[in-house]
């Protein structure tokens, strides 16, 4: 994780507002903010992070060819596959209770991505 | 000076053809000059809902290849003289037309219509271009289901990236029962993924395969649901201010009453 000055000095970070539909795609070479929603069968790809404050329903892919430290941030992180640097996660074939609507987080632990709802997140990086 | 409106879907079969006869007709009762132009080259449809399949002569290929005049194109609708249809050519195929050679065929109609209609082909290829092209309003039909909706939301993507902005959802054979019990997408579960205006919500009305058949747009069969939910679509493209309360729990019997009190 970078120092919060690490964080500042970013400057190619890309920032879209607004939804992204079913076969387009977004790219940066840095991280990636999305304030909208990411739809079924759209694809999104960040050498860095990846930060979608809306539904994420389509394939995120954070830390693309270079980053193992990348994480995904998504206020409903519902996409049917992660991927992360050179690992790729399916979602369970169990659908989710969609009722219980929580900010969740993807990274990379053990060379496995592990989801953990944000406020775990949090926790789980404190220790 | 006329507006283009453009009904397209991305996937087949979910009514557009039968929407835009109903809208163009509708807007035709409601004192409009209105044509309607069928693109599907090659699979048309929209003469036979109409109830005009035998009077074509000339199609919009002949008007496009200068075969034919506008004005010989025109078929003029038996029911009101203000709504005309131009034909899709059924032994060719979607390559005969191009975007450009629509947009000069609608510029012409233009100057004479209130409303010009295009009925697209389903899909995303050249016909959908050749519907998209021109259109200063785009109608998305979809159907409450999860394929219709993802390929309505590709749709959206490929407008919004030709500089498309006026477009609106029509969320079509709506069954109110399936809703309630949770069995069918609702009209916000079908916002939220599409995230665009809603114009219309059509019930689902086992009727309209008849009137299809016999030629005859719901908008003709004033107490049909789906008469009046096309009704209501045509208010609101004239810019009035209509509910959407189109979708009404069936009415139950006496039976079904007695029936469902016993579950209780």
């Amino acid at each position: 994780m970078p120092t919060l000055t690490q964080a500042l000095t970013h400057p190619n970070s890309v920032v879209f507002k607004g939804n992204i539909r079913s076969g387009q795609t977004l790219e940066s070479d840095d991280n990636l903010i999305i304030m909208g929603n990411v739809n079924r069968d759209a694809y999104i790809y960040a050498k860095k992070n990846i930060f979608v404050l809306g539904s994420l329903e389509g394939i995120p892919h954070a830390g693309f060819k270079t980053n193992k430290e990348a994480f995904i941030f998504a206020f409903e992180l519902n996409s049917p596959q992660i991927r992360i640097f050179e690992f790729l996660a399916k979602a369970p074939d169990k659908p989710k209770n969609t009722l219980k609507k929580e900010p969740e987080v993807a990274f990379i632990e053990n060379d496995k991505i592990v989801v953990l709802t944000y406020k775990d997140w949090l926790n789980y990086k404190m220790e | 000076m006329g507006k283009v409106i453009t009904i397209t879907s991305g996937k087949g079969g979910v009514g557009k053809s039968t929407t835009s006869a109903n809208i163009a007709l509708g807007l035709a009762l409601a004192g409009k000059k209105c044509v309607a132009i069928d693109l599907d080259i090659g699979l048309r449809n929209l003469d036979m809902i109409l109830g005009l399949e035998n009077r074509i002569v000339y199609d919009v290929v002949n008007v496009i290849e200068n075969v034919a005049k506008v004005s010989q194109a025109l078929i003029r609708d038996k029911r009101t003289e203000n709504l005309y249809l131009i034909a899709a050519a059924q032994t060719r195929d979607k390559s005969a037309v191009k975007p450009e050679q629509v947009v000069k065929l609608t510029d012409e109609l233009k100057e004479e219509f209130d409303f010009i209609i295009l009925d697209s082909p389903a899909g995303i290829e050249g016909g959908f271009k050749n519907a998209m092209i021109p259109a200063d309003e785009v109608l998305i039909v979809t159907t409450p289901e999860i394929s219709s909706i993802r390929d309505a939301d590709r749709v959206v993507g490929i407008l919004e990236a030709n500089e498309k902005r006026n477009i609106k959802l029509i969320i079509n054979r709506i069954n109110p029962l399936l809703v309630k019990n949770g069995d069918m997408l609702s009209k916000d579960d079908v916002l939220q993924i599409l995230s665009i205006p809603l114009i219309g919500l059509v019930p689902e009305d086992k009727n309209i395969i008849s009137y299809t058949n016999m030629g005859e747009p719901s908008v003709l069969h004033k107490d049909s649901p789906s008469g009046k939910a096309y009704f209501n679509i045509v208010r609101r493209i004239l810019g009035d201010n209509v509910e959407f309360n189109e979708i009404k729990e069936e009415k139950k019997g006496f039976l079904q009453t007695l029936f469902s009190f016993f579950k209780e």
